[in-house]
């Protein structure tokens, strides 16, 4: 039992630990101040605006901003702030839920398509081949005829979005598969499926958390423009249909807040992942944390190209200078 | 060599066959009766006529026949009727794909010109003013979707300061007056010019050159100056806008390729044999670095005859896009479908030469 509570303890330190190092990081620290806006905007939105999406006002349409409606009001009269705080939830919802389902699905197959026998690789890499060469919004227009729910889009977003990060993830597994520390795990008589779990998937999933990050920022623009060409749900309020909206009537008559409004939202939203996308960068990837190859600063060119030549024959710089002097001296090795 | 093009044509046929066979089921999936389009002006009760209807037209064969003759039709390029339009699909499409292309052809060819330059200025050295701007850029640019940008600038420029238009292709009651077998001959006998420079100097970069120039001086000759004004005039609102952000991701693309190949150990050794620091950033860390561009510009190539939904929603141009997303609203299923393979044999198409052109470029590369 006590074993158990410490190993909880410990994974919680860790946890809490990473999540202070993301708050440490400067784009992290802004990524998530600028989502936990838009996340409390969804939780709390409608209790945030004495407003609601079915309040018709006609006589008070199209008004200007003011005190009682700050970002002023369509043409039905309904307070455009409240459409954008509950459009927060449905680019929120969207957005996270496709990007986890992608990165799993895509992970999932990426390294079975990697690591599991020709078989696996062959199908995965032929269903990939067709969905790439599918052109993604024609397909997206013609399936939103089967359904407008919102969870059809989820559906069609992950079917066709899995196989970037799948050949992310299988390019990257296989990259690793042929270090040394993965064949000395074999060697040792270690199954696939430990190795898979143990030594490869910590090893991608830097690249796993990073890449939900910024397709979760992607998949919420792809919403935005779906909704705006039509294709949302009819049902749900959306930051694209705002702009529809907004495109009918506020251009004539000067609603800047109206246009400006839905698109500051999406701005803000996609950048926050993206920020928090590239802080998780900077924390987990190892390669990213040593900053710049320092190795061969201040040396000219010429001392620079020997070192590399030293690293590469794995002769040490002054065991090249010998050999050096040696060639000079006539090639006579002593 | 030759088996890895063989397997690339076999996998690609597989690719299309199976976008065929989506295109047949997908209708019979979508509509509860895909004969409906069929039925125009005859109405609801009429229950003895439709279905006449339905077997002249073969849905009340089973599938497995339907199947083969929506192959048959496919293989001797019978694309049937648009519902809608009351066209031929072909013709429908054609009158489109010129005009999606006035817009994404020329910010391509924009953006890519504004992208080598912004890149290779950006990627010569790291954390550099011009650098640093690139990256903030691009953070921007990925972060705002082009078509809100779009709807601001509209607004902007069309309604309060009216600079301009934001209506259609051209000014209302204009049509394009076009000379198509002068636009044809000037187009092959520039591209013949260009290609036989290609053979007597060597140089491939002719080729490229070659296309967009002699689209350029066909257009000129072939259609009255006063027609391309007016079609400049209202595409130049939507291709500063797609040049705004296609540019920039070009050059982020140009930069991160400069950097990668600035730390090959072949510029090392160009530098150390004692080569001036400008030969060497124009004549080996330039030149490699834009080989990821070709891959990427063969990519996008599949996209310009579909254009840009969004932007040519927004400013009502006619083009392909527009043309699908009325298709599918009108439930014009014939025409939408054709659309959908038009685009994935163009890609196909597209990766194929990208494959080719590339490996012209880059020997480096046999097999993947």
């Amino acid at each position: 039992m006590k074993n158990i509570k410490t190993r909880i303890f410990a994974a919680a330190r860790k946890i809490g630990r990473f999540l202070l190092s993301v708050l440490k990081n400067r784009k992290g620290r802004l990524g998530v101040i600028l989502v936990g806006i838009v996340v409390l905007a969804a939780i709390f939105g409608p209790m945030l605006t004495p407003y609601a999406l079915d309040d018709y006002d006609i006589a008070n349409g199209l008004a200007k901003p003011s005190a009682e409606h700050l970002l002023g009001t369509d043409k039905n009269g309904i307070d455009i702030l409240t459409q954008i705080l509950y459009g927060a939830r449905i680019s929120l919802i969207i957005g996270i839920t496709t990007g986890l389902c992608v990165t799993l699905l895509g992970a999932t197959l990426g390294i079975v398509s990697a690591y599991f026998g020709k078989v696996s690789a062959a199908v995965i890499l032929n269903v990939i081949n067709v969905l790439l060469v599918i052109p993604t919004t024609p397909l997206m227009m013609i399936m939103s005829n089967l359904s407008s729910s919102y969870l059809m889009m989820i559906a069609i977003f992950t079917l066709i979005g899995w196989c970037g990060t799948a050949r992310m993830v299988r390019a990257q597994v296989l990259s690793i598969m042929n270090m040394n520390y993965i064949r000395a795990a074999e060697l040792a008589g270690g199954s696939k499926n430990y190795i898979m779990f143990r030594h490869i998937m910590p090893s991608v999933s830097h690249l796993l958390i990073m890449n939900t990050a910024l397709s979760c920022a992607g998949f919420m623009i792809a919403e935005a423009g779906l909704s705006f060409i039509g294709l949302g749900d009819p049902s749900v309020m959306s930051w694209g249909k705002i702009l529809v909206a907004a495109q009918e009537s506020a251009f004539t008559s000067g609603l800047w807040a109206w246009v400006l409004a839905p698109g500051v939202a999406i701005f803000i939203t996609v950048f926050g992942f993206m920020q928090i996308g590239y802080a998780l960068e900077e924390i987990l990837n190892p390669k990213m944390r040593r900053k710049k190859d320092n190795r061969h600063k201040g040396a000219t060119p010429y001392e620079a190209a020997n070192a590399v030549f030293a690293e590469m024959t794995e002769m040490t710089a002054d065991e090249a200078k010998a050999l050096k002097a040696e060639f000079e001296a006539g090639g006579k090795r002593t | 060599m030759k088996g890895y093009y063989l397997k690339k044509v076999l996998s690609s046929l597989f690719v299309l066959f199976i976008i065929i066979s989506l295109n047949f089921f997908l209708p019979r999936m979508i509509f509860s009766d895909p004969a409906q389009p069929y039925y125009a002006g005859v109405p609801e009760d009429a229950i003895a006529l439709r279905e006449q209807i339905r077997e002249e037209h073969g849905f009340n064969d089973p599938l497995v026949v339907q199947y083969f003759d929506y192959l048959v039709r496919i293989l001797t390029l019978d694309f049937g009727e648009s519902h809608y339009y009351k066209d031929s699909v072909w013709k429908v499409m054609f009158s489109r794909i010129p005009w999606s292309m006035v817009l994404t052809v020329s910010s391509m060819v924009i953006s890519v010109i504004i992208g080598i330059i912004f890149g290779a200025v950006a990627g010569k050295k790291r954390d550099q003013a011009a650098d640093k701007i690139l990256l903030g850029l691009s953070g921007i640019t990925t972060a705002i979707p082009s078509f809100w940008l779009a709807l601001v600038s509209v607004m902007l420029f069309a309604f309060t300061y009216q600079i301009f238009p934001y209506r259609g292709a051209m000014t209302a009651g204009y049509t394009l007056s076009m000379n198509g077998t002068l636009f044809f001959i000037v187009l092959v006998a520039v591209l013949a010019v260009f290609v036989a420079l290609k053979y007597i100097l060597k140089k491939t970069i002719f080729i490229f050159a070659g296309i967009p120039i002699s689209l350029a001086a066909a257009l000129l000759v072939s259609v009255p100056f006063a027609d391309i004004m007016d079609v400049a005039y209202h595409a130049a609102l939507p291709v500063m806008i797609s040049v705004f952000s296609g540019s920039i991701s070009y050059a982020l693309l140009v930069r991160n390729s400069m950097i990668a190949v600035t730390n090959e150990d072949y510029i090392l050794t160009a530098r150390a044999k004692g080569l001036p620091p400008r030969v060497v950033l124009y004549r080996h860390t330039f030149r490699n670095a834009l080989l990821p561009l070709i891959t990427n510009v063969g990519m996008s190539m599949a996209g310009l005859m579909g254009g840009s939904v969004l932007m040519e929603k927004i400013f009502s141009w006619p083009g392909m896009g527009q043309l699908l997303l009325d298709a599918c609203n009108n439930g014009d299923y014939l025409l939408s479908q054709a659309i959908l393979l038009l685009f994935a044999v163009i890609t196909v198409v597209c990766n194929f030469i990208t494959d080719l052109v590339y490996h012209k470029f880059d020997p480096r590369v046999k097999e993947v």
